[in-house]
């Protein structure tokens, strides 16, 4: 499906100057990003020098290297991959079934069942803390990232499920009815029609639930406390002492815990904005 | 479509959330809702939590901190919600847009989302700082102001200050949602508008709207709770001050929870704002009721 | 997608198998504390491992955020579990704990003797109520005046012993520097309305004679008491302090002296080992420290110091007891301060060859004479009663009287309880 080709009578200025707010637009948002980049570069007297000193006067990757050095960064790199994409496979795939019930088939209860995965959300995290603390506990599943992954997808499973489920409205029936009429199970249906349909909601979904939970501290400084299965969340509040805070060496960190998120965003934006769906919908 | 194999498929894929709701959560809300009609501390919690009936509630009603904190979280909600919404669908918009850079400009947009909150807290108290912050130096260079402005220990300026990093963090993640739901336009509609003589500006409020409505209102809906539930971006800039005029109903819940150990009547504000944001979904989700009822 | 759907659980189960910890002959118990200082704690457990082959000590280290520790333990012990068997405690902290019935009472493990090698002044918050000792001064921290050695020469003076001669001589300093085109701030401190404000209200109070409470009776509604607080904004209205100072953690205190943007600075001893150091600081070079000034009363720290203490509910009770009582012996506290910079709570160790010739050995005194905060089960309320009166004071939005009358009616109110 072509773009909508651009009317005759818009005018070049009036690309340059949407150009220009584009661009404009982007840098503020970037801004303070770049901002915690070059702070990583800085040495602990450039941070907070007076006057301001915006640029490093050396790209040295020492704060990087304090950052590997102080704590195992790496390791709690991976062990935050880990819980993510077992909770988003896991949410997602749940999500997608519960969602799928609400939206499009007969039951009876939906709004009992949507206020109560709704419920999930709306309590501050830390007053149902104690009773999972003491179920992992007994579990023995403290300290681990199998546990952590569990009680996160417990945690990020409603908001998960309530925008799948409003993608999954936006799919006409017409479709299905037709499929039906071809002759297709409810589970084929689901498999090869519908979830195709969403797939952009579905990489939504999925992005949005991987960084929810990756940038999770609560439970995962409480249930993960030690080292060999943290999160690089909660690493990230480790550097600094009771009266010193090491900015530089956090501001590194911090750029090597995005790092993989950018990534996971910019590999999933693709198929998002691609517009997979274009004419699909049509039949 | 009503079809018995469906019906029985539809209960079956209920039950893996069902499992998870009741190993995770049953008892923890039951819980919480228990504890808030209790007087239980760490102080005295080898006495147990005593039963006090309605005491916690009526403290609650009558402690001004409370309504401090109550009256900022819903100013705030709703100023944030609102500028967090229409600027989410600007960027939107402008990620649709076709060009040779748009992967660059949408992975750009998104980045602040990426960052955990904590960082974000952290590194917006270095841009906010006073002497050695970066905006009230531009600020001083461009000639805006000569003295420099206490974002975060002035009454007028905190809650700006939080607004502007609630934002910053946001919009992202409702560009994202919102462009999703411009996608799941039916663009035949368009070219349709389009030839029938609709500008951009018509075809996007009469037709595009209307399409994305269900997730729209899911989005605003979610962000909505998530903003009255603010808790970790207002911890690091101003931890509720100054003198507390920056407290959300979450910074004042979880500050008698755990600083003070005062875990009953910290349950009893969680029940508040768990009450205020049923409320709140289900006022929306009479909005997609209609689309409910297939 | 089912080709996914095995590979993820394929992975689970790696995952949960890699989850279970190898069985070990050695005892292990838990040490959670605070983030590690250049290897004190680590030098600290080597060493008592090396005293005691057959218990290993697992570090667990805490966030920095004095709140995440306490949720993580509160946790820990509101399930009863025996994760935690030794942890590092805030010397706010002990009261509550206590009541609550979380920590393992410590009898038997000193003799008079021994109890009395610490420094006695804050002993007193290890003993509950009922006589029982639960918790040992592992380090403390006390806060000292780090001022501008070059500074104070130029203009002919020597560290100022009152808090009025302090005044006075950042006015001139400040003065004489704006003449030349070199702005600067009197005094730097953290008064921003947290625990760090409290440290520092307290000190002010009691350098002019104010007592907190007497025969469970708060005290502060007195002269003494007004006068601190009086000094504090009087530091403010007469542009002494740093514009600033309101909005400051110890760390944005101390960035503003390490740029050379202040004279005087109370800060803790760790905020004078960064000053001097060349890597953090723009004036290294011309940093001195010492006593804080003194107001009527004499010249007084708030300790900030941490304690140990034995999870009530551990499985391993002798051998949480036998490292919590070494890491806070003679050598455990050499091991642990000499690598971390802080104050040992041991008189004796000061003499050690491994602080000679450093700051520690300089702070012997002011470690002596320092003051613990009110104990009290409630602290956290307390705590938030003076600082956010003090920082009203600070302000100008109240006068000293009227915040010491509030402060001292809602704190008889959280005492009476």
């Amino acid at each position: 499906m072509q773009a909508v080709q651009r009317k005759p009578g818009r005018s070049v200025g009036g690309q340059i100057g949407l150009g220009t707010f584009t661009v404009l637009f982007v840098l503020l948002i970037v801004a303070p990003f770049v901002w915690l980049l070059l702070a990583a570069f800085k040495s602990g007297k450039e941070l907070y020098s007076m006057p301001v000193q915006i640029l490093p006067s050396a790209f040295n990757l020492q704060n990087f290297k304090d950052a590997f050095s102080v704590q195992p960064l790496l390791k709690y790199v991976v062990n935050s991959i880990v819980v993510a994409v077992v909770s988003t496979v896991m949410i997602i795939i749940i999500a997608s079934l519960v969602s799928f019930s609400l939206a499009r088939t007969q039951i009876k209860g939906k709004r009992l069942v949507l206020l109560m995965l709704l419920s999930i959300s709306l309590l501050p995290p830390v007053t149902i803390l104690n009773p999972i603390y003491l179920m992992m506990s007994n579990l023995k599943m403290m300290n681990t990232t199998l546990g952590l992954a569990l009680v996160l997808v417990a945690i990020e499973l409603p908001t998960a499920a309530w925008y799948l489920m409003s993608f999954f409205q936006t799919i006409p029936d017409a479709l299905e009815e037709s499929a039906m009429i071809d002759g297709a199970n409810v589970v084929t249906i689901f498999c090869r029609i519908l979830m195709p349909l969403v797939a952009p909601g579905v990489f939504t979904v999925s992005i949005m639930t991987f960084i929810a939970v990756w940038n999770n501290y609560l439970f995962a400084s409480v249930l993960n406390p030690s080292k060999k299965a943290r999160t690089v969340t909660v690493a990230l509040t480790m550097y600094a002492g009771e009266t010193t805070t090491p900015w530089n060496t956090i501001a590194a960190a911090a750029i090597v815990a995005c790092v993989p998120l950018v990534i996971m965003v910019l590999i999933c934006q693709r198929r998002i904005v691609s517009g997979m769906v274009d004419g699909a919908v049509k039949g | 479509m009503h079809n018995k194999q469906r019906l029985v498929f539809g209960y079956l894929a209920l039950i893996p959330a069902i499992i998870v709701f009741a190993v995770f959560i049953v008892y923890p809300v039951f819980n919480t809702f228990y504890l808030s009609f209790c007087n239980y501390r760490t102080q005295t919690i080898r006495q147990g939590a005593k039963f006090i009936g309605l005491a916690n509630y009526a403290q609650m009603f009558g402690d001004d901190k409370m309504w401090t904190a109550l009256k900022f979280t819903v100013l705030f909600t709703l100023i944030s919600v609102v500028l967090e919404s229409v600027l989410g669908m600007l960027c939107a918009l402008i990620m649709n847009r076709q060009g040779k850079t748009r992967a660059l400009v949408c992975a750009m947009i998104l980045i602040p989302w990426c960052i955990p909150t904590v960082v974000s807290g952290l590194m917006w108290n270095y841009i906010f700082a006073e002497s050695y912050g970066i905006l009230n130096f531009l600020l001083q260079i461009l000639g805006v102001t000569s003295q420099p402005v206490r974002w975060l220990t002035d009454s007028r300026y905190a809650f700006l200050s939080i607004l502007i990093s609630d934002v910053w963090k946001t919009v992202p993640y409702m560009s994202l949602l919102m462009l999703s739901a411009l996608k799941t336009v039916d663009s035949s509609y368009l070219e349709a508008a389009q030839i029938d003589g609709a500008n951009k500006v018509q075809s996007f409020f009469k037709i595009s709207m209307p399409c994305m409505k269900p997730i729209i209102l899911v989005a605003v809906m979610f962000r909505t709770i998530q903003s009255f539930r603010i808790y970790d971006l207002i911890r690091v800039l101003t931890n509720g001050g100054p003198q507390g005029k920056t407290t959300s109903l979450t910074i004042y819940t979880i500050t008698q929870y755990t600083t003070y150990g005062n875990m009953g009547y910290g349950a009893a504000l969680a029940v508040l704002t768990f009450i205020i944001s049923m409320i709140i979904a289900v006022c929306f989700q009479d909005g997609v009721k209609s689309k409910l009822e297939v | 997608m089912k080709r996914i759907l095995s590979l993820v659980l394929c992975l689970m189960m790696v995952l949960s198998l890699a989850a279970v910890a190898h069985a070990d002959d050695k005892v292990t118990i838990n040490f959670y504390c605070n983030p590690s200082k250049n290897g004190g704690v680590e030098a600290a457990v080597a060493a008592f491992e090396a005293a005691n082959p057959g218990i290993h000590v697992e570090i667990v280290e805490f966030s920095s955020d004095t709140n995440q520790k306490k949720t993580t333990l509160s946790s820990i012990f509101q399930a009863q579990d025996d994760s935690a068997d030794v942890f590092m405690m805030d010397c706010t902290w002990p009261d509550e704990f206590i009541s609550a019935g979380w920590l393992l009472p410590l009898d038997g493990l000193y003799t008079e003797e021994e109890l009395a090698e610490f420094i006695p002044g804050i002993m007193d918050i290890c003993f509950g109520a009922d006589g029982s000792m639960y918790a040992i001064p592992e380090y403390l921290n006390a806060g000292v005046l780090v001022y501008r050695k070059d500074l104070l020469a130029k203009y002919g003076y020597e560290p100022a012993k009152t808090w009025e001669e302090l005044i006075e001589q950042c006015k001139v300093i400040q003065e004489g520097e704006a003449k030349e085109g070199n702005p600067i701030s009197g005094f730097t401190s953290a008064w921003l309305e947290y625990e760090g404000l409290t440290c520092c209200a307290f000190e002010f109070m009691w350098d002019y004679g104010a007592k907190f409470a007497a025969e469970g009776k708060c005290t502060l509604d007195s002269a003494e008491a007004q006068q601190g607080l009086a000094i504090m904004r009087r530091m403010v209205e007469e542009g002494v302090t740093d514009a600033g100072i309101r909005g400051y953690k110890w760390a944005d205190s101390q960035a503003i002296f390490n740029a050379g943007s202040a004279i005087y600075m109370r800060d803790w001893p760790s905020a004078y080992k960064n000053a001097i150091n060349p890597e953090k600081s723009s004036v290294s070079e011309n940093v001195g420290v010492t006593v804080l000034p003194s107001g009527t009363a004499g010249s007084f720290t708030t300790n900030g110091g941490w304690y140990i203490a034995v999870n009530a509910f551990t499985s391993h009770a002798e051998e949480a007891k036998t490292f919590a009582k070494f890491i806070c012996g003679y050598e455990g506290q050499v091991a642990y301060s000499s690598k971390s910079g802080d104050l040992p709570t041991r008189p004796a160790t000061y003499s050690d060859p491994a602080f000679e010739g450093t700051m520690t050995a300089q702070l012997y005194d002011i470690a002596l004479t320092t003051t613990s905060r009110p104990s009290s089960a409630y602290y956290s309320e307390i705590s938030a009663e003076i600082y956010t009166n003090a920082a009203l004071v600070a302000d100008g939005a109240k006068t000293p009287e009227e915040a010491t009358a509030d402060m001292t009616k809602n704190i008889q109110a959280i005492l009476d309880r």
